[in-house]
Protein backbone atom coordinates (compact mmCIF):
# COMPACT_ATOMS: atom_id res chain seq x y z
CA UNK A 1 0.00 0.00 0.00
CA UNK A 2 1.22 3.20 -0.73
CA UNK A 3 1.56 5.23 1.98
CA UNK A 4 2.75 9.47 2.07
CA UNK A 5 4.35 10.43 5.22
CA UNK A 6 2.68 13.96 6.40
CA UNK A 7 5.46 15.72 8.56
CA UNK A 8 3.51 19.24 9.41
CA UNK A 9 4.39 21.89 11.84
CA UNK A 10 0.71 22.65 13.75
CA UNK A 11 0.76 25.95 14.69
CA UNK A 12 -1.41 26.49 17.91
CA UNK A 13 -3.51 29.68 18.94
CA UNK A 14 -0.88 30.36 21.45
CA UNK A 15 2.10 30.03 19.27
CA UNK A 16 3.03 26.32 19.83
CA UNK A 17 3.92 23.99 17.78
CA UNK A 18 3.23 20.55 17.17
CA UNK A 19 5.29 17.91 14.78
CA UNK A 20 2.61 15.19 14.50
CA UNK A 21 3.48 12.57 11.66
CA UNK A 22 0.88 11.67 9.72
CA UNK A 23 0.06 8.69 7.36
CA UNK A 24 -1.67 9.52 4.32
CA UNK A 25 -2.81 7.03 2.02
CA UNK A 26 -5.45 9.10 0.03
CA UNK A 27 -5.51 12.67 -1.65
CA UNK A 28 -8.13 14.16 -3.94
CA UNK A 29 -7.97 17.29 -5.35
CA UNK A 30 -11.47 19.35 -6.26
CA UNK A 31 -12.63 15.76 -5.38
CA UNK A 32 -10.80 14.07 -7.58
CA UNK A 33 -8.57 10.97 -6.12
CA UNK A 34 -5.19 11.21 -7.49
CA UNK A 35 -2.61 8.59 -7.49
CA UNK A 36 -0.44 9.48 -3.60
CA UNK A 37 2.78 9.42 -5.28
CA UNK A 38 2.47 12.21 -6.71
CA UNK A 39 1.94 13.95 -2.99
CA UNK A 40 4.96 15.58 -1.69
CA UNK A 41 6.22 18.62 0.46
CA UNK A 42 9.54 18.77 -1.62
CA UNK A 43 9.55 22.15 -2.37
CA UNK A 44 12.01 22.05 -5.60
CA UNK A 45 10.79 20.38 -8.67
CA UNK A 46 11.58 20.00 -12.27
CA UNK A 47 9.15 21.27 -14.73
CA UNK A 48 8.57 21.52 -18.39
CA UNK A 49 8.36 24.88 -20.14
CA UNK A 50 4.56 24.73 -20.17
CA UNK A 51 3.62 23.71 -16.72
CA UNK A 52 1.68 25.65 -14.27
CA UNK A 53 1.32 25.71 -10.89
CA UNK A 54 -1.89 26.86 -8.97
CA UNK A 55 -2.14 27.58 -5.18
CA UNK A 56 -4.49 25.75 -3.01
CA UNK A 57 -5.66 24.45 0.23
CA UNK A 58 -5.10 21.10 1.82
CA UNK A 59 -6.92 19.47 4.83
CA UNK A 60 -5.66 16.66 6.45
CA UNK A 61 -7.61 14.27 8.92
CA UNK A 62 -5.71 14.00 11.98
CA UNK A 63 -6.98 13.21 15.12
CA UNK A 64 -6.72 16.13 17.23
CA UNK A 65 -8.80 18.29 14.96
CA UNK A 66 -8.23 18.00 10.70
CA UNK A 67 -5.25 20.64 9.42
CA UNK A 68 -5.72 23.28 7.08
CA UNK A 69 -2.35 23.51 4.70
CA UNK A 70 -1.08 25.77 1.93
CA UNK A 71 -0.57 24.02 -1.30
CA UNK A 72 0.42 23.92 -4.97
CA UNK A 73 -0.87 21.56 -7.70
CA UNK A 74 1.27 21.02 -10.49
CA UNK A 75 -0.01 20.67 -14.37
CA UNK A 76 2.83 17.92 -14.68
CA UNK A 77 0.28 16.12 -11.64
CA UNK A 78 2.67 16.85 -9.04
CA UNK A 79 0.47 17.41 -5.43
CA UNK A 80 3.09 19.85 -2.96
CA UNK A 81 1.78 20.25 0.22
CA UNK A 82 3.60 22.45 3.15
CA UNK A 83 4.65 21.22 6.19
CA UNK A 84 3.07 23.52 7.69
CA UNK A 85 -0.38 23.70 9.17
CA UNK A 86 -3.23 25.18 11.45
CA UNK A 87 -6.12 23.16 13.10
CA UNK A 88 -9.12 23.85 11.67
CA UNK A 89 -10.69 24.01 14.81
CA UNK A 90 -8.87 26.73 15.97
CA UNK A 91 -10.35 28.74 12.98
CA UNK A 92 -13.76 27.58 14.22
CA UNK A 93 -16.00 31.03 13.21
CA UNK A 94 -13.78 32.71 10.88
CA UNK A 95 -12.85 30.10 8.26
CA UNK A 96 -14.66 31.49 5.58
CA UNK A 97 -12.43 34.85 5.94
CA UNK A 98 -8.99 33.00 6.02
CA UNK A 99 -7.80 34.15 2.44
CA UNK A 100 -5.91 31.89 -0.14
CA UNK A 101 -3.19 34.34 -1.62
CA UNK A 102 -5.83 37.25 -1.17
CA UNK A 103 -8.41 35.25 -1.55
CA UNK A 104 -11.59 34.32 0.93
CA UNK A 105 -12.25 30.91 1.42
CA UNK A 106 -15.97 31.62 1.23
CA UNK A 107 -14.92 32.34 -2.24
CA UNK A 108 -12.77 29.15 -2.81
CA UNK A 109 -14.82 26.98 -1.15
CA UNK A 110 -15.18 26.18 2.23
CA UNK A 111 -12.90 23.24 3.91
CA UNK A 112 -16.09 21.52 5.17
CA UNK A 113 -17.31 21.16 1.53
CA UNK A 114 -14.49 19.81 0.45
CA UNK A 115 -14.50 17.12 3.53
CA UNK A 116 -17.94 16.11 2.50
CA UNK A 117 -16.97 15.99 -1.02
CA UNK A 118 -14.30 13.20 0.11
CA UNK A 119 -17.18 11.42 2.65
CA UNK A 120 -16.18 13.32 5.72
CA UNK A 121 -18.62 15.00 8.40
CA UNK A 122 -18.02 18.76 9.17
CA UNK A 123 -14.54 18.95 10.33
CA UNK A 124 -13.75 15.56 10.20
CA UNK A 125 -12.11 13.47 7.29
CA UNK A 126 -12.04 10.06 7.19
CA UNK A 127 -8.37 8.44 8.32
CA UNK A 128 -5.97 8.51 6.23
CA UNK A 129 -7.05 11.32 4.38
CA UNK A 130 -5.96 14.57 2.46
CA UNK A 131 -8.11 16.85 0.25
CA UNK A 132 -7.38 20.09 -1.79
CA UNK A 133 -9.37 22.87 -2.98
CA UNK A 134 -7.31 24.50 -5.91
CA UNK A 135 -7.70 28.56 -5.82
CA UNK A 136 -6.52 31.21 -8.73
CA UNK A 137 -4.60 32.58 -9.94
CA UNK A 138 -1.57 30.30 -11.07
CA UNK A 139 1.47 30.57 -9.27
CA UNK A 140 4.19 29.12 -8.03
CA UNK A 141 3.34 30.38 -3.89
CA UNK A 142 0.64 29.99 -2.09
CA UNK A 143 0.00 31.44 1.00
CA UNK A 144 -3.13 31.16 3.28
CA UNK A 145 -3.54 34.56 6.11
CA UNK A 146 -5.62 34.27 9.29
CA UNK A 147 -6.47 38.25 9.89
CA UNK A 148 -8.33 37.24 12.92
CA UNK A 149 -5.38 36.04 14.34
CA UNK A 150 -2.63 37.81 12.41
CA UNK A 151 -0.85 35.02 11.54
CA UNK A 152 -0.10 33.49 8.02
CA UNK A 153 0.93 30.19 6.47
CA UNK A 154 3.04 30.12 2.85
CA UNK A 155 4.60 27.83 0.59
CA UNK A 156 6.99 28.87 -2.13
CA UNK A 157 8.03 26.23 -4.82
CA UNK A 158 11.05 26.11 -7.09
CA UNK A 159 10.29 25.35 -10.42
CA UNK A 160 13.81 24.11 -12.57
CA UNK A 161 13.36 23.85 -16.55
CA UNK A 162 13.34 19.72 -17.18
CA UNK A 163 15.75 20.45 -20.02
CA UNK A 164 17.96 22.73 -18.94
CA UNK A 165 21.44 21.68 -16.85
CA UNK A 166 22.32 24.39 -14.53
CA UNK A 167 25.88 23.49 -14.42
CA UNK A 168 26.16 21.87 -17.98
CA UNK A 169 29.84 21.10 -18.83
CA UNK A 170 30.38 22.04 -15.61
CA UNK A 171 29.10 19.23 -14.18
CA UNK A 172 31.64 16.63 -12.86
CA UNK A 173 32.15 13.16 -13.49
CA UNK A 174 31.23 10.91 -10.53
CA UNK A 175 34.26 9.97 -8.32
CA UNK A 176 34.80 6.96 -5.95
CA UNK A 177 36.85 7.21 -2.79
CA UNK A 178 38.61 4.17 -0.97
CA UNK A 179 39.14 5.47 2.43
CA UNK A 180 41.39 4.59 4.66
CA UNK A 181 44.62 4.39 3.13
CA UNK A 182 46.77 2.88 5.74
CA UNK A 183 46.48 -0.75 4.24
CA UNK A 184 45.75 -2.04 0.98
CA UNK A 185 42.64 -3.42 0.93
CA UNK A 186 40.21 -5.10 -1.53
CA UNK A 187 37.75 -3.30 -3.35
CA UNK A 188 34.55 -5.17 -3.54
CA UNK A 189 33.23 -3.14 -6.65
CA UNK B 1 27.25 35.90 31.77
CA UNK B 2 24.10 33.55 31.39
CA UNK B 3 24.53 31.14 28.78
CA UNK B 4 22.96 27.88 27.63
CA UNK B 5 24.52 24.49 26.45
CA UNK B 6 23.55 22.69 23.41
CA UNK B 7 24.05 19.23 22.40
CA UNK B 8 22.92 17.76 18.91
CA UNK B 9 21.94 13.83 19.69
CA UNK B 10 20.07 11.43 18.13
CA UNK B 11 17.76 11.87 19.82
CA UNK B 12 17.40 15.53 18.99
CA UNK B 13 18.46 18.63 20.85
CA UNK B 14 19.32 19.11 24.27
CA UNK B 15 19.80 22.67 26.25
CA UNK B 16 21.33 23.41 29.69
CA UNK B 17 20.45 26.51 31.25
CA UNK B 18 22.43 25.44 34.34
CA UNK B 19 26.05 25.48 33.30
CA UNK B 20 25.72 22.14 31.85
CA UNK B 21 25.14 20.55 34.72
CA UNK B 22 21.35 19.42 33.75
CA UNK B 23 19.93 18.71 30.29
CA UNK B 24 16.63 18.66 28.70
CA UNK B 25 15.03 18.25 25.68
CA UNK B 26 12.42 21.00 24.53
CA UNK B 27 8.66 20.06 25.22
CA UNK B 28 6.90 18.13 22.27
CA UNK B 29 3.62 19.41 22.51
CA UNK B 30 4.85 23.21 22.22
CA UNK B 31 8.33 22.90 20.96
CA UNK B 32 7.85 22.42 17.14
CA UNK B 33 10.67 19.54 16.99
CA UNK B 34 10.35 15.75 17.19
CA UNK B 35 12.06 14.46 20.15
CA UNK B 36 13.60 11.57 18.68
CA UNK B 37 14.84 13.36 15.16
CA UNK B 38 18.45 12.42 14.55
CA UNK B 39 19.91 16.04 14.87
CA UNK B 40 24.18 16.22 14.07
CA UNK B 41 24.36 19.75 14.32
CA UNK B 42 23.44 22.82 16.03
CA UNK B 43 25.11 26.34 15.53
CA UNK B 44 24.60 29.85 17.27
CA UNK B 45 25.86 33.50 15.43
CA UNK B 46 27.17 36.23 18.05
CA UNK B 47 25.18 38.12 15.66
CA UNK B 48 21.92 36.31 16.66
CA UNK B 49 21.95 36.05 20.46
CA UNK B 50 19.33 33.15 21.47
CA UNK B 51 18.99 31.65 18.29
CA UNK B 52 20.28 27.76 17.17
CA UNK B 53 20.28 26.26 13.59
CA UNK B 54 20.13 22.57 13.95
CA UNK B 55 20.29 20.33 11.13
CA UNK B 56 18.70 16.91 11.24
CA UNK B 57 17.23 13.91 9.31
CA UNK B 58 13.96 15.59 8.58
CA UNK B 59 15.35 18.93 7.31
CA UNK B 60 16.80 22.30 9.19
CA UNK B 61 15.50 24.28 12.04
CA UNK B 62 15.64 27.72 13.88
CA UNK B 63 15.27 27.73 17.74
CA UNK B 64 14.89 31.26 19.05
CA UNK B 65 14.44 32.39 22.41
CA UNK B 66 11.83 35.02 22.00
CA UNK B 67 9.60 32.29 20.41
CA UNK B 68 11.10 29.51 22.73
CA UNK B 69 9.95 26.98 20.21
CA UNK B 70 11.74 25.41 16.70
CA UNK B 71 10.29 26.94 13.43
CA UNK B 72 10.84 24.63 10.11
CA UNK B 73 13.00 26.14 7.60
CA UNK B 74 11.67 24.20 4.23
CA UNK B 75 15.10 23.44 2.33
CA UNK B 76 15.96 21.22 -0.50
CA UNK B 77 17.11 19.08 1.93
CA UNK B 78 14.85 17.48 4.37
CA UNK B 79 15.45 13.94 3.02
CA UNK B 80 18.96 14.04 3.53
CA UNK B 81 21.18 14.16 6.71
CA UNK B 82 22.17 17.68 7.40
CA UNK B 83 25.25 16.68 9.42
CA UNK B 84 27.22 20.90 9.62
CA UNK B 85 26.05 24.21 9.22
CA UNK B 86 28.04 27.29 9.36
CA UNK B 87 27.42 30.51 9.09
CA UNK B 88 28.97 33.48 7.50
CA UNK B 89 31.34 35.28 10.75
CA UNK B 90 30.33 38.48 9.02
CA UNK B 91 26.35 37.74 7.63
CA UNK B 92 24.55 35.14 9.48
CA UNK B 93 22.11 35.20 6.49
CA UNK B 94 24.74 33.47 4.76
CA UNK B 95 24.22 29.67 5.59
CA UNK B 96 26.18 26.94 4.19
CA UNK B 97 25.11 23.29 4.87
CA UNK B 98 27.16 20.12 4.77
CA UNK B 99 24.69 16.94 3.99
CA UNK B 100 25.01 13.10 3.77
CA UNK B 101 25.42 11.82 0.87
CA UNK B 102 28.37 14.78 0.31
CA UNK B 103 26.68 17.95 -1.07
CA UNK B 104 27.00 21.66 -0.19
CA UNK B 105 23.85 23.63 -0.11
CA UNK B 106 24.20 27.28 0.20
CA UNK B 107 21.56 29.82 1.16
CA UNK B 108 22.28 33.62 1.11
CA UNK B 109 19.00 34.77 2.57
CA UNK B 110 18.80 33.58 5.99
CA UNK B 111 17.26 29.99 4.57
CA UNK B 112 14.89 31.78 2.39
CA UNK B 113 16.41 30.04 -0.79
CA UNK B 114 19.22 27.85 -1.12
CA UNK B 115 21.26 26.62 -4.11
CA UNK B 116 22.87 23.15 -4.30
CA UNK B 117 27.10 23.63 -5.13
CA UNK B 118 28.48 22.04 -7.59
CA UNK B 119 30.32 19.90 -5.26
CA UNK B 120 32.77 17.43 -7.09
CA UNK B 121 33.27 15.02 -4.14
CA UNK B 122 33.57 11.92 -4.29
CA UNK B 123 30.08 10.00 -4.64
CA UNK B 124 31.01 6.77 -3.67
CA UNK B 125 33.50 5.71 -0.99
CA UNK B 126 34.37 1.93 -0.61
CA UNK B 127 35.04 2.16 2.99
CA UNK B 128 31.51 4.18 3.94
CA UNK B 129 29.93 3.68 0.78
CA UNK B 130 28.64 7.21 0.94
CA UNK B 131 30.63 10.37 1.86
CA UNK B 132 29.57 12.99 4.44
CA UNK B 133 30.57 16.56 5.50
CA UNK B 134 32.43 16.49 8.31
CA UNK B 135 33.27 20.18 8.97
CA UNK B 136 32.78 23.24 7.04
CA UNK B 137 34.93 26.75 7.52
CA UNK B 138 34.78 30.35 6.31
CA UNK B 139 38.20 31.48 5.56
CA UNK B 140 39.46 33.63 8.21
CA UNK B 141 40.98 36.29 6.28
CA UNK B 142 39.73 36.17 3.18
CA UNK B 143 35.35 36.11 3.18
CA UNK B 144 35.01 34.97 -0.27
CA UNK B 145 36.53 31.30 1.00
CA UNK B 146 34.96 28.14 2.03
CA UNK B 147 37.08 25.15 3.21
CA UNK B 148 35.23 21.76 3.82
CA UNK B 149 36.24 18.38 4.91
CA UNK B 150 34.62 15.33 3.40
CA UNK B 151 34.62 12.27 5.03
CA UNK B 152 35.97 10.33 2.87
CA UNK B 153 37.24 12.72 0.57
CA UNK B 154 39.99 14.78 1.96
CA UNK B 155 39.93 18.94 1.83
CA UNK B 156 38.23 20.91 -0.62
CA UNK B 157 37.97 24.82 -1.37
CA UNK B 158 35.68 27.43 -2.99
CA UNK B 159 37.22 30.54 -3.13
CA UNK B 160 34.38 31.94 -4.65
CA UNK B 161 31.43 31.49 -1.88
CA UNK B 162 30.68 27.93 -3.04
CA UNK B 163 30.23 28.31 -6.79
CA UNK B 164 33.58 26.43 -7.25
CA UNK B 165 35.70 23.72 -5.52
CA UNK B 166 38.96 22.33 -5.61
CA UNK B 167 40.20 19.22 -3.96
CA UNK B 168 43.26 19.52 -1.96
CA UNK B 169 44.85 16.17 -0.74
CA UNK B 170 48.37 16.34 -1.76
CA UNK B 171 50.39 14.88 0.58
CA UNK B 172 47.35 13.74 2.96
CA UNK B 173 47.90 9.67 4.73
CA UNK B 174 44.64 9.49 4.56
CA UNK B 175 41.47 11.02 3.23
CA UNK B 176 39.33 10.78 6.22
CA UNK B 177 39.41 14.16 6.97
CA UNK B 178 37.36 15.78 10.06
CA UNK B 179 38.01 19.14 11.20
CA UNK B 180 40.18 22.21 10.13
CA UNK B 181 42.04 24.99 11.99
CA UNK B 182 43.78 28.19 10.67
CA UNK B 183 46.77 30.46 12.14
CA UNK B 184 47.57 33.42 9.98
CA UNK B 185 51.15 35.23 11.27
CA UNK B 186 52.55 38.09 9.48
CA UNK B 187 50.87 36.51 6.03
CA UNK B 188 51.82 33.36 6.83
CA UNK B 189 49.53 30.66 6.95
CA UNK B 190 49.43 27.25 9.22
CA UNK B 191 46.27 24.77 8.55
CA UNK B 192 45.77 21.85 10.72
CA UNK B 193 44.09 18.90 9.55
CA UNK B 194 42.33 16.42 11.86
CA UNK B 195 42.03 12.85 9.69
CA UNK B 196 41.37 9.06 11.15
CA UNK B 197 45.04 9.14 10.61
CA UNK B 198 46.60 11.71 12.44
CA UNK B 199 46.94 15.29 12.39
CA UNK B 200 47.97 17.46 9.08
CA UNK B 201 49.85 20.25 8.49
CA UNK B 202 49.90 22.75 5.00
CA UNK B 203 52.04 25.99 5.19
CA UNK B 204 51.17 26.44 1.61
CA UNK B 205 47.30 27.12 2.03
CA UNK B 206 46.40 23.48 2.07
CA UNK B 207 48.27 23.12 -1.39
CA UNK B 208 50.29 20.19 0.23
CA UNK B 209 49.94 18.51 3.42
CA UNK B 210 52.81 16.76 5.56
CA UNK B 211 51.66 14.45 8.63
CA UNK B 212 52.95 15.40 12.07
CA UNK B 213 54.27 13.20 14.72
CA UNK B 214 52.44 13.35 17.52
CA UNK B 215 54.04 10.73 20.82
CA UNK B 216 51.79 12.21 22.93
CA UNK B 217 48.59 10.75 20.98
CA UNK B 218 47.21 7.52 22.25
CA UNK B 219 45.65 6.37 19.07
CA UNK B 220 45.52 7.97 15.35
CA UNK B 221 41.77 8.87 14.98
CA UNK B 222 41.67 12.65 15.70
CA UNK B 223 38.32 14.03 15.36
CA UNK B 224 37.97 17.29 16.36
CA UNK B 225 40.42 20.42 16.30
CA UNK B 226 39.41 24.08 18.21
CA UNK B 227 40.99 27.12 18.82
CA UNK B 228 39.47 28.70 22.40
CA UNK B 229 40.87 31.54 21.06
CA UNK B 230 40.92 32.98 17.41
CA UNK B 231 44.30 32.86 14.78
CA UNK B 232 45.40 31.41 18.51
CA UNK B 233 48.73 28.81 18.59
CA UNK B 234 46.43 26.88 21.38
CA UNK B 235 44.93 23.98 19.75
CA UNK B 236 42.52 21.40 21.64
CA UNK B 237 42.38 18.30 19.72
CA UNK B 238 39.99 15.40 20.48
CA UNK B 239 40.60 11.67 19.87
CA UNK B 240 39.54 8.64 20.00
CA UNK B 241 40.91 4.46 19.70
CA UNK B 242 38.09 4.94 16.13
CA UNK B 243 34.51 5.91 15.47
CA UNK B 244 32.76 4.93 17.63
CA UNK B 245 35.15 3.36 19.76
CA UNK B 246 35.75 2.92 23.54
CA UNK B 247 38.32 5.01 24.76
CA UNK B 248 39.56 8.91 24.08
CA UNK B 249 42.05 11.78 24.91
CA UNK B 250 42.32 15.16 24.95
CA UNK B 251 45.42 16.58 23.25
CA UNK B 252 46.64 20.35 23.46
CA UNK B 253 49.51 22.38 21.59
CA UNK B 254 50.37 25.63 22.23
CA UNK B 255 52.12 26.39 19.33
CA UNK B 256 50.06 25.31 16.85
CA UNK B 257 51.04 21.41 16.49
CA UNK B 258 54.46 21.70 17.14
CA UNK B 259 54.35 20.02 20.20
CA UNK B 260 51.57 18.31 22.13
CA UNK B 261 50.55 17.46 25.64
CA UNK B 262 47.66 15.26 27.34
CA UNK B 263 44.79 17.74 28.97
CA UNK B 264 43.63 16.18 32.80
CA UNK B 265 40.17 14.33 32.74
CA UNK B 266 38.71 13.51 35.41
CA UNK B 267 36.94 10.34 34.40
CA UNK B 268 38.38 8.24 31.47
CA UNK B 269 35.99 9.03 27.92
CA UNK B 270 33.56 6.26 27.36
CA UNK B 271 34.24 6.81 23.69
CA UNK B 272 36.11 8.63 21.28
CA UNK B 273 35.78 12.45 22.22
CA UNK B 274 34.05 13.60 19.15
CA UNK B 275 32.54 17.44 19.42
CA UNK B 276 34.44 20.41 21.35
CA UNK B 277 32.19 23.48 21.73
CA UNK B 278 33.75 27.15 22.35
CA UNK B 279 32.61 30.81 22.68
CA UNK B 280 34.83 33.99 21.96
CA UNK B 281 32.20 35.16 24.52
CA UNK B 282 34.52 33.51 27.44
CA UNK B 283 37.79 31.64 25.74
CA UNK B 284 38.39 29.74 29.03
CA UNK B 285 34.80 27.67 28.99
CA UNK B 286 34.56 24.70 26.83
CA UNK B 287 32.47 22.33 26.35
CA UNK B 288 32.95 18.56 24.78
CA UNK B 289 31.20 15.28 24.38
CA UNK B 290 32.24 11.37 23.61
CA UNK B 291 29.96 10.06 20.81
CA UNK B 292 28.67 7.74 23.68
CA UNK B 293 26.69 10.66 25.46
CA UNK B 294 29.29 11.63 28.19
CA UNK B 295 30.06 15.57 28.79
CA UNK B 296 33.08 17.18 29.79
CA UNK B 297 33.61 20.86 30.51
CA UNK B 298 36.81 22.92 30.76
CA UNK B 299 36.62 26.59 32.72
CA UNK B 300 40.86 26.69 31.87
CA UNK B 301 40.61 27.13 28.24
CA UNK B 302 41.34 23.41 27.92
CA UNK B 303 43.99 22.20 29.96
CA UNK B 304 42.01 20.49 32.03
CA UNK B 305 38.29 18.80 31.98
CA UNK B 306 35.69 17.70 34.49
CA UNK B 307 32.75 14.89 33.38
CA UNK B 308 29.13 16.35 34.14
CA UNK B 309 27.32 13.46 36.11
CA UNK B 310 24.96 14.05 33.79
CA UNK B 311 24.72 11.33 30.35
CA UNK B 312 22.91 11.76 27.21
CA UNK B 313 22.44 9.30 24.36
CA UNK B 314 24.70 9.81 21.19
CA UNK B 315 26.31 13.39 21.34
CA UNK B 316 27.33 14.35 17.92
CA UNK B 317 27.45 17.54 18.17
CA UNK B 318 27.95 20.54 21.58
CA UNK B 319 28.21 24.22 21.75
CA UNK B 320 27.29 26.92 23.99
CA UNK B 321 26.28 30.63 23.69
CA UNK B 322 25.59 33.58 25.52
CA UNK B 323 22.01 34.01 25.69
Amino acid sequence: MAIFLFQPHVAGPQGNITTPDVAIDRVFVNGTPKPLNDLTSEICHQVESADTAVAAYAVTALGGGALLSPAIILSSGRIVVARKAWRLNNLDGHVGAVTLNGEALNRIGLPADAITQAGGDDDTLPRGYMVMQTGEPMTDQAELKDSKRDRALDLKVILEDVGSDRWGPDRPKPRYAIGPTKKEIPHFI
Amino acid sequence: MKYKAYAATMQSVWFSEDEGQSWSRILTPTGGFYNEARCWSVLTHPERPGELLAGTDQGLYRFTEEKGHFDYIPSPMDNLHILKIAQDPHDPNFIVCGTRPGEIFISEDNGENWTRANLDAATECWFINTTRVTSIHFDPMDRDTIWITIEIDGVIRSRDRGKTWEQLICGLHDNDTHDLVFLDVSGNRTILCSTEDGVHRSTDNGANWEQLKIPQAKWDYFRSLKQPVENSPVVIASVGDKPSGEAGQFLISRDFGDSWAEAKLSHPPNSTLWSIGTNAADTLLLFAATIFGQIFKSTDGGESWHKIQRELGEIRMITWAPI
